[in-house]
């Protein structure tokens, strides 16, 4: 590998390194098309490559979140275990589901998501939590996650900041550390594969460890209602991406 | 707010050494993937396996912190080191039938 490409594959990771962590996504939708769009990796390799840089990102952010408590470590295990028996019954299910549908109702659901997450002027007091449905939710995403092969921060961040009233701070940084628990399996399964190119995943991955450490220790000095916002038009991007896949299917 | 589940205890401090566990793992995986490059573009072929258990490490880094936390729980609240340890199982069955093709 060149010193050019070594430098443009750190720059992919360190903007998507920046906006996982402010946003407490993983970032395979900018890392994909990304790897696969201007540095020619072939699409398996690009979502290997991927899933290697999302928990790279998770494990940059969570070293600056935990030590400042901003992760709700309780809650995050807990959520997380139902994701991953979510995703197990998705991945049993998944011969028996049209897709076509799943990716409108989907796209329904995210849309309904972004509308709630939009920033609003916030009411008095603290809101109640729901912990089973946040439970429910967190199942429901894993099963989501597994048919659709989407997930991570676009389902984790509206069931943390609408279901269980956690700041968008603490929202974002509990998200990214239960993104890399579930990324990390995937990406696990894809190295012993062996779809991951080592050296392409290496470099982008310093860059998003770069871009998300920086991130994650000023991302408290960022508007909340701007993060919230751009979070709801990824929500909304998603939700379009939903529907032209849907499209595809029928 | 409290956003925790009820019935659980926790244990103090857990948070900040998992911090330092992801910090450890993280840094010694980028001090492997950096000198794995610097080799290899000095022409000493060793530096591609350094990037290799860069990256291994680095992977594996969220799996190896929550056992840690399970560990350590176990006592405090075992419900939450029980449900870490559900992931871990799930995590160790899901690489291994993925490695049997």
């Amino acid at each position: 590998m060149s010193g050019a490409e070594f430098l443009a594959l750190f720059g992919i990771g360190l903007g998507t390194g920046v906006i996982g962590a402010l946003l407490g996504i993983g970032g395979g939708v900018i890392l994909v098309p990304g790897l696969a769009l201007i540095m020619g990796v072939p699409l398996r390799a690009a979502v290997a490559t991927s899933l290697v840089c999302i928990v790279a990102t998770s494990v940059a952010s969570s070293i600056v979140h935990l030590p400042r408590a901003r992760v709700s470590l309780l809650l995050a295990i807990e959520l997380e275990s139902f994701t991953v028996f979510g995703a197990v019954v998705g991945g049993l299910v998944a011969g028996f589901i049209p897709a076509a549908p799943l990716y409108f109702a989907f796209a329904a659901l995210l849309g309904y998501t972004g509308y709630k997450m939009w920033p609003r002027r916030k009411a008095d007091g603290p809101r109640k939590t729901h912990i089973h449905w946040a439970r429910a939710a967190s199942t429901g995403a894993g099963v989501i996650s597994s048919l659709l092969g989407v997930g991570g921060g676009v389902l984790k961040v509206p069931v943390l900041n609408l279901l269980m009233d956690l700041d968008f701070e603490r929202t974002t940084a509990t998200s990214i550390y239960m993104i890399g628990l579930t990324t990390a399996t995937g990406a696990m399964i894809y190295l012993v594969r062996g779809d991951v190119h080592f050296r392409v995943a290496a470099a982008t991955a310093l860059g998003t460890i770069a871009g998300s450490g920086v991130a994650a220790l000023v991302g408290h000095r960022f508007d909340t209602r701007a993060l919230k916002g751009a979070f709801a038009l990824l929500l909304l991007y998603v939700a379009y991406e939903m529907v032209r896949h849907g499209l595809a299917h029928t | 707010m409290d956003s925790r589940t009820p019935d659980d205890g926790w244990l103090p401090g857990a948070e900040r050494w998992a911090g330092r566990g992801f910090a450890a793992l993280a840094g010694s995986a980028v001090g492997l993937m950096v000198g794995g490059f610097l080799l290899q573009w000095g022409g000493v072929p060793i530096g591609t396996h350094l990037i290799d258990v860069g990256v291994l490490l680095l992977v594996s880094s969220p799996i190896v912190v929550l056992a840690g936390l399970a560990l350590a729980l176990r006592r405090h609240a075992p419900r939450v080191a029980l449900l870490a340890l559900a992931i871990i199982v799930m995590y160790v069955v899901g690489v291994l039938i993925a490695s049997r093709g």
